[in-house]
């Protein structure tokens, strides 16, 4: 699994002054996730929110939070003024937020080369990746502890694990992968 | 007795809460507290906080670190006077929190930090919030230990190991994970760069 608050934070610090996309499965969850990212950012970047391309050009020197009304006219509208990113160059990112499958998404894919490439791997989805591969996590638990998270969990529930933070951490975690 | 058993329902009304918001609420106190000089984790410490949902259910963990291990405070970069004010030379933070997403529901946390002092003894600061498990047999929850007095939800356990007797738990206001996680820093860095409620701003406001 990668690490979802890492990626966002990699995709966004990537490119100082780059464009980077946030995706987000749905309108309640890019909320959130805009706060995520306010949250990660440091003061010095001057977050703030705006629905306006315009407006995040004009800011070069502020991390602009872009929450499109229009996903696709918004990613039509950074494919066409590229160039005014440059000049005067940005010291922080455009952070584009976009629904998973949604317009903007179809638009950057077959309408808008200059901001794809202008993003330029600089996407990341953090609730896809905050999904855990239970089976694999389950295999890594038994090699990582000799024991399966269930045979932990009754050595753990007897009292014949020292209470140690590390035994904390892993019996956490094998009441995450726990069968139900 | 009436306290405590106030104390267990405050317990029970704190785990109400969104597990998105209280992530957040944490990761601004690591983002706080990884810029400047005073930095006590390296820098996007918040961005290690991280989620991880189990598909299908309503589980969701938040966990510093990936493999949970936490991660060491930077005090050997804190400047010189405030360095003077450590009582430990090494310290390593630990954050465990679980939810039922569905039902806006807090099960579990564990912020512990793990030290050594500078003769080089150990020291545990932990914050548990066990999980009060509902289930046919206990449907308001199984309510580990005797009783609210000595065995209350949200409590702290300090000493050299968790497992040194008496196993002294301190019974702890209802405070969120991000205050908790406040209140730990403030318990080894106790300066006023850390202090998270400095006494001026309480004069400035009353």
């Amino acid at each position: 699994m990668r690490e979802p608050g890492v990626a966002l934070a990699g995709a966004i610090e990537r490119d100082e002054g780059g464009l980077a996309i946030v995706t987000c499965p749905d309108l309640d969850l890019r909320e959130w996730l805009v706060r995520e990212v306010e949250s990660l950012v440091p003061t010095s970047a001057q977050a703030f929110r705006t629905s306006s391309v315009r407006e995040a050009l004009d800011r070069p020197e502020c991390m602009a939070l872009l929450i499109p009304v229009d996903e696709a006219e918004v990613v039509r509208e950074l494919d066409a003024c590229r160039d005014q990113a440059l000049e005067p160059p940005r010291t922080q990112p455009i952070v584009l937020f976009l629904l998973r499958d949604g317009d903007g998404h179809r638009t950057l894919a077959v309408e808008a080369p200059s901001a794809w490439s202008w993003a330029s791997g600089s996407d990341v989805d953090p609730e896809k990746l905050a999904e855990l591969d239970v089976e694999s996590e389950r295999a890594s638990f038994r090699d990582e502890t000799g024991a399966m998270p269930e045979e932990w969990l009754a050595r753990w529930r007897r009292h014949e694990l020292p209470r140690t933070p590390e035994h904390y951490a892993r019996t956490f975690w094998a009441f995450t992968l726990e069968r139900p | 007795m009436k306290a405590w058993f106030d104390l267990y329902r405050q317990h029970t009304a704190l785990r109400r809460m969104n597990d998105r918001e209280a992530a957040n609420e944490v990761r601004r106190v690591f983002s706080h507290h990884s810029e400047g000089h005073y930095a006590l984790f390296k820098r996007n410490a918040s961005a290690r906080l991280q989620e991880a949902r189990v598909p299908g259910t309503a589980s969701v963990t938040y966990t510093l670190t990936r493999d949970r291990a936490g991660e060491a405070l930077t005090l050997d970069a804190l400047p010189e006077p405030t360095r003077r004010a450590l009582v430990l030379k090494r310290a390593q933070l630990t954050v465990l929190l679980r939810f039922d997403r569905r039902r806006e529901h807090l099960q579990e946390l564990a912020v512990m930090l793990t030290g050594t002092r500078h003769d080089d003894t150990p020291l545990e600061i932990a914050v548990h919030l066990p999980h009060d498990i509902e289930d046919d047999k206990h449907p308001t929850g199984d309510r580990d230990g005797l009783g609210a007095c000595g065995h209350a939800a949200l409590h702290c356990h300090v000493g050299p190991t968790l497992d040194t007797e008496p196993k002294v738990r301190v019974p702890l206001p209802p405070l969120r994970p991000a205050q908790i996680v406040e209140w730990v820093l403030s318990q080894v860095v106790p300066t006023r760069e850390v202090e998270p409620a400095p006494w001026l701003e309480h004069q400035r406001k009353s």
